[in-house]
């Protein structure tokens, strides 16, 4: 079912071309391989996160979208649901019996109605809400329970990397 | 699954902590290996499940003689099959998945659409009026019209020609064609409970709202369907659906069955519950 996944994938972009939502851009990387996507997502307002630029890599499986993408920063990340490599934590990505941390069951799975729109919409507010019950990076979660003022301070340099500006 | 095999460590023997579970090795790994493992073993269960039960039996089964096996130490089981028996002769199995409910309504209805052209063509007009239903329940064309084509393309290669379609070799083998169809059930189903949320939000249990319910319980694959999702999809079909409930309750010498919707229908469909599984039965 390839071509049923390459279908569906190229009405995604061009969904996204003609109506992108605030704040996030995401395509394929070379429009050879659509099964390999870039996105950018803005750091939400009034958040530690706000104006940081945050590149992502989504990788699709042939059987999209029956299965889910996954989803990995290609940037420094510092965040209770981003995992130490990249890799993006969120229920959303997740098919119902597949719940690693093992606290997603009452949370939104992922469906084949879902998207990729969807998909980084929801961890726009993961950035902003962050969800500690569930940690895929322990030091973060610690650090955005205990110590929020440091978890801010090491959001900031983030952001100011991610715009290629010198530590503040 | 046998704990993994470490090395001592090498502090000597005590007995101070007898209760320290082997598994306390899993603590040197990091979270996300602790979860990498979770999944692998998920998959490996999955997996089992896959190679060793088909999608749906290519051919229908004697009922008693493929039940009865399992419960020979289970008095109570073994004469509710009995009774079962007197009114069903055969049974068609299902892959324990949690998809099966609506893979083998699936089945059926593309079964009865082969055995009449009257049928056949119900559901092709049926098939026309979804596209409108599922627009009132507000889906995104694009996440929706692939599984609503597809379907409709299966639907039109039904025929009452002899010999009879394949049924179980073109649709329901390669778990990509059966789950592209089974899907569409799904979303089916959660159209209809959308659109008409009023009335079936008073039956809401496990959710707050219909539109949790539906994303947590109706559109992903391998969520088991309940009477509500029955209920949905029967009305939606505009075909009935009869359950013959097979548990642990009292021993009875009388069928159990639920029908949906209730009342003197017909019910094409006829479903085997057993705790957490349904199969075909006729």
């Amino acid at each position: 079912m390839a071509g049923a996944a390459l279908r569906r994938l190229m009405a995604e972009y061009k969904q996204l071309t003609l109506n992108p939502p605030e704040g996030i851009l995401a395509g394929p990387v070379d429009e050879e391989n659509f099964f390999e996507w870039e996105a950018l997502i803005s750091g939400p307002e009034s958040t530690c996160f706000d104006g940081g630029v945050f590149p992502a890599k989504l990788v699709f499986p042939p059987d999209y979208p029956l299965s889910p993408p996954k989803m990995k920063f290609s940037c420094d990340m510092f965040h209770p649901n981003v995992y130490p490599d990249g890799r993006v934590c969120i229920s959303i990505l997740h098919a119902p019996g597949d719940d690693p941390t093992g606290y997603e069951s009452r949370s939104e799975r992922w469906s084949p109605v879902q998207s990729v729109e969807k998909i980084l919409l929801s961890v726009v507010s993961l950035l902003a809400e962050p969800n500690d019950e569930s940690p895929a990076c322990v030091d973060a979660a610690k650090m955005w329970r205990e110590n929020k003022p440091e978890f801010e301070r090491r959001a900031v340099r983030l952001v100011r990397y991610t715009l290629g500006l010198p530590p503040p | 699954m046998d704990p993994p095999t470490t090395t001592p460590p090498p502090s000597p023997p005590t007995h101070d902590d007898p209760t320290t579970p082997s598994s306390m090795v899993t603590t040197s790994l990091t979270p996300s290996e602790q979860d990498d493992l979770t999944i692998k073993q998920t998959q490996e269960i999955e997996l089992e499940i896959t190679t060793t039960t088909p999608l749906i039996t290519p051919h229908p089964l004697p009922l008693g003689p493929t039940l009865l096996p399992l419960y020979t130490s289970d008095p109570i089981y073994t004469s509710k099959v009995h009774t079962i028996c007197k009114t069903f002769t055969k049974i068609r199995r299902t892959r324990p998945d949690g998809n099966c409910f609506y893979r083998a309504v699936l089945f059926r209805l593309f079964e009865v659409g082969c055995e009449g052209e009257e049928f056949h063509k119900k559901l092709e007009d049926k098939w026309k009026s979804w596209k409108g239903v599922l627009v009132e329940a507000g889906y995104t064309q694009f996440t929706v019209e692939d599984f609503y084509d597809h379907f409709g393309e299966s639907l039109s290669t039904l025929t009452t020609s002899t010999p009879p379609l394949d049924l179980p070799s073109l649709y329901f083998t390669s778990p990509a064609t059966c789950d592209y169809l089974t899907v569409f059930l799904r979303i089916l189903t959660a159209a209809e409970l959308t659109r008409n949320s009023s009335f079936y939000s008073n039956f809401l249990t496990t959710a707050p709202t219909m539109e949790e319910f539906t994303k947590l319980e109706v559109e992903p694959m391998g969520k088991e369907a309940d009477h509500l999702q029955i209920s949905a999809l029967a009305a939606v079909l505009g075909v009935g659906i009869k359950i013959i409930y097979m548990d642990r309750g009292e021993d009875s010498e009388e069928l159990v069955e639920h029908l949906f919707p209730e009342g003197e229908g017909e019910y094409p469909i006829v479903l085997l519950y057993r705790p957490g599984h349904y199969d075909l039965i006729y």
